[in-house]
């Protein structure tokens, strides 16, 4: 039996299908620059532990307001202008990300996959999968996410297993060398592939009862934090830390290393690619939902279809606008650096306005 | 509305066609087995002279069908000169009616001239660094002669002489406990940090043979000398890796061999002065008793000890052999003791990483302690004894 509501199972596992995009790729190289040798675990685990709490704060946030949508608790709290503002910024935010990581997407799939298609071409497609994917129901995404991480999850870890051939456990030593403002400065790169911990204050008004989600929250982060210090580990014990610094995209070059004795199934990585865009898959579906959310919230007439349709044109050409992709990464940062700014900005500024006006939870259950 | 629907049918067709844009059928692919780089000798700036194996599938295939009857080979050797890498592998195109793919590349071998070139290498290995299509798990290894030679001289038991090369580095290590050869990506993880490694040396004579080591400095950047067949094995041992290596020993005239089955080794390093750092390494090693040509009687508990005691002199002097080279001739480290000092003594590691090879070079004052326990727990399968297991 299907039922409209989000269950709590599907909630854990999106939030480190929407986490794990785009950074994945290049985060142990960024990490790697900062921290020595293979300390960079620690930073993954400090980042990972605040983005937890601003986790748990959107979704503790949301609880007040059961079944009610972010603009219209965003509006009790902070009045009706700065809601529009708030959700019309964000929503700028999310259509860039949206756009960078179509361009990515298209950029690596050409490169590795498909040398002679025109990228824009590439784009285009992945974009209209999107697209047909965010314009139907919305509980499909998480079942998608549901679906797709298991596999996503699994391909990655075993990736890692077959490098243990060139594991070389002297790569790791020694421990912590690092000085404590490179903790700092790594913790800060890392926040950014956090960057959509906040889904909470979205998508609880989904739930049919809101109430004990700290498990489901920690779950999640949980699975997240994990998936990237095995990816870092992984990197920093095949190749050390300074070619780690220095390879563009470890992530994928981990499955560039493999070599499956047989002959029959030699390469993997283009598999690693193809499971790799199912991930980004998940993530770029949810943030162009969450566009979509805050425009229709704002414009409370147009219909769904059309604003989906509306926005792909306009992310398509953000996407394809810059030239080179070393434009498109530092863009992406940027842009990325945006939304996380306007998410930790928004659960503060709404805990404390819940806490301001003394609003009490209603407890459903 | 009926026209809508198959205009979108149209532009969705339209769209999904360009998957047919990269199509390469398999026999139009130029599969590129390995390569060869030499230098050529005149011009100002280094011109490179690159040799692709490309294999010719349809006639491997037909070899393994008729039993190598064919003279004709199922590869062939393209050679183009030219500066820059990527040039050169862009004029195969225009003499092969094939595209070249280089997926599954096996071997690069380099000339001893070009490793001599200082910073050479690295130029030369940044291309096959950077393209997408060529791994990191690239063999290297250094040639004495012509590296083109080598990708020419086709053994009669193989077929393809790029990847015959590939398993005689990969089962010399495996099976006689050669060092492991280098990767593209090794060598990119030793120069990154300015150390001295060691890559397998080709020789061509009647076969191609595996002989001893080319060292590349590491603040030089160059390959500064070779390390001879024993020296190679003084640093094997050294690293308490080798396996399945052979030791022979004279005892009254009479030849002993002993094959390491098992190896152990404890390096410590005392780092109370670092302008005299004391290493020491202490091996155990198990062996079996492989080539006895007198009729010694085994059970004997004696005999024994005074064997197992020969052998270990035999190999700490081996191993001080190599000790001397490294220090003296090529001021290389080539056992790794850096690795050690920057993993167990990191600040005395800060303290001496400059000036390790070059300026005050601490590596060529370390001073050495060697320490050889031999065990060997059976002479073979004929007359065995109880006194290891």
């Amino acid at each position: 039996m299907s039922s409209p509501y989000l269950s709590k199972l599907e909630f854990t596992i999106a939030l480190p299908s929407v986490i794990i995009g785009l950074s994945i790729l290049s985060l142990p190289a960024s990490l790697a620059n900062i921290t020595s040798n293979s300390d960079g675990w620690v930073v993954i685990v400090i980042a990972g532990g605040i983005a937890t709490i601003f986790a748990l704060l959107a979704v503790h946030i949301a609880a007040h307001f059961p079944e009610q949508p972010f603009f219209k608790y965003a509006s009790t709290l902070v009045t009706k202008p700065i809601a529009i503002i708030i959700a019309l910024l964000y929503m700028v935010a999310l259509i860039i990300v949206n756009a960078y990581t179509t361009r990515t997407v298209a950029y690596i799939a050409q490169e590795f996959l498909f040398e002679r298609t025109p990228m824009e071409v590439l784009g285009l497609i992945y974009l209209l999968v999107v697209i047909y994917a965010v314009t139907g129901l919305r509980i499909g995404l998480f079942r998608l996410n549901l679906m797709f991480f298991p596999i996503i999850l699994i391909v990655f870890l075993l990736t890692g297993a077959m490098n243990a051939k060139w594991f070389s456990v002297a790569n790791y030593l020694p421990l912590f060398k690092t000085s404590l403002e490179d903790y700092g400065k790594g913790t800060l790169e890392v926040l950014y592939g956090f960057a959509g911990m906040g889904i909470g204050l979205f998508y609880i008004c989904m739930m049919e009862k809101p109430v004990q989600m700290t498990k489901s929250v920690l779950g999640g982060m949980g699975i997240t934090i994990f998936f990237y210090i095995v990816i870092f580990l992984v990197a920093i014990g095949v190749w050390g830390n300074d070619v780690t610094a220095n390879i563009r995209l470890p992530a994928l070059e981990l499955a560039r290393i493999v070599d499956i004795p047989g002959g029959l199934f030699e390469r993997v990585d283009a598999f690693v690619y193809t499971v790799w865009m199912m991930g980004v898959f998940n993530t770029v579906t949810i943030v162009y939902d969450m566009a979509v959310i805050l425009w229709m919230s704002v414009f409370k007439r147009h219909s769904k279809p059309v604003v989906v349709f509306v926005m792909a044109p306009v992310i398509f050409f953000i996407g394809m606008l810059p030239k080179s992709m070393d434009t498109v990464y530092k863009l992406t940062r940027e842009a990325t650096i945006f939304t996380l700014i306007m998410t930790t900005s928004i659960i503060i500024l709404f805990y404390f306005m819940i806490k301001w006006k003394g609003i009490s939870r209603h407890e459903t259950s | 509305m009926k026209h809508l629907k198959w205009l979108t049918l149209l532009v969705l067709i339209a769209l999904f066609i360009p998957g047919c844009w990269d199509t390469i059928n398999l026999e139009d692919r130029g599969f590129i087995m390995g390569s060869a780089v030499d230098l050529a000798k005149d011009g100002k700036e280094p011109t490179f002279i690159v040799t692709n194996q490309l294999a010719i599938t349809q006639r491997l295939q037909l070899n393994a069908a008729e039993g190598s009857s064919g003279d004709e080979k199922p590869f062939s050797n393209i050679t183009t000169r030219g500066t820059g890498i990527y040039q050169i592998n862009d004029d195969i195109s225009s003499r092969s009616s094939k595209t070249p793919y280089y997926e599954h590349m096996k071997v690069l071998v380099i000339s001893k001239d070009l490793a001599e070139n200082p910073d050479t290498l690295v130029k030369l290995l940044d291309y096959y660094l950077r393209d997408v299509s060529i791994r990191r798990g690239l063999l290297i290894a250094v040639s004495k002669g012509d590296a083109k030679s080598i990708l020419d001289f086709q053994e009669p038991e193989s077929e393809l002489p790029a990847r015959n090369l590939r398993m005689l580095l990969e089962q010399s290590h495996e099976n006689s406990g050669y060092f492991r050869p280098f990767t593209i990506g090794d060598v990119e993880q030793y120069h990154m940090v300015d150390r001295s490694f060691v890559l397998p040396y080709l020789i061509l004579d009647k076969h191609v043979e595996r002989k001893g080591g080319a060292v590349f400095q590491g603040p030089k950047k160059k390959m500064v000398g070779t390390l001879g067949v024993d020296d190679t094995h003084g640093m094997e041992l050294f690293s308490g890796k080798t396996k399945q290596s052979l030791i022979d020993f004279p005892e009254e005239s009479e030849l002993f061999g002993l094959e390491i089955i098992s190896m152990r080794r404890d390096l410590s390093i005392d780092t109370s002065d670092i302008h005299q750092l004391k290493v020491k390494n202490k091996l155990i090693v198990e062996g079996v008793i492989k080539e006895a040509k007198s009729e010694e009687n085994f059970m004997e508990q004696k005999k024994f000890k005074e064997l197992e005691k020969k052998a270990s002199e035999k190999i700490e002097k081996r191993i001080n052999q190599s000790i001397e080279t490294a220090q003296d001739e090529l001021n290389a480290d080539i056992f790794n003791i850096w690795k050690t000092l920057e993993t167990k003594h990191y600040k005395t590691w800060k303290k001496v990483e400059d000036d390790w090879e070059q300026g005050e070079n601490y590596f060529s004052k370390v001073d050495f302690d060697i320490e050889v326990d031999t065990k060997i727990y059976s002479s073979g399968t004929s007359n065995q004894t109880d006194s290891g297991r």
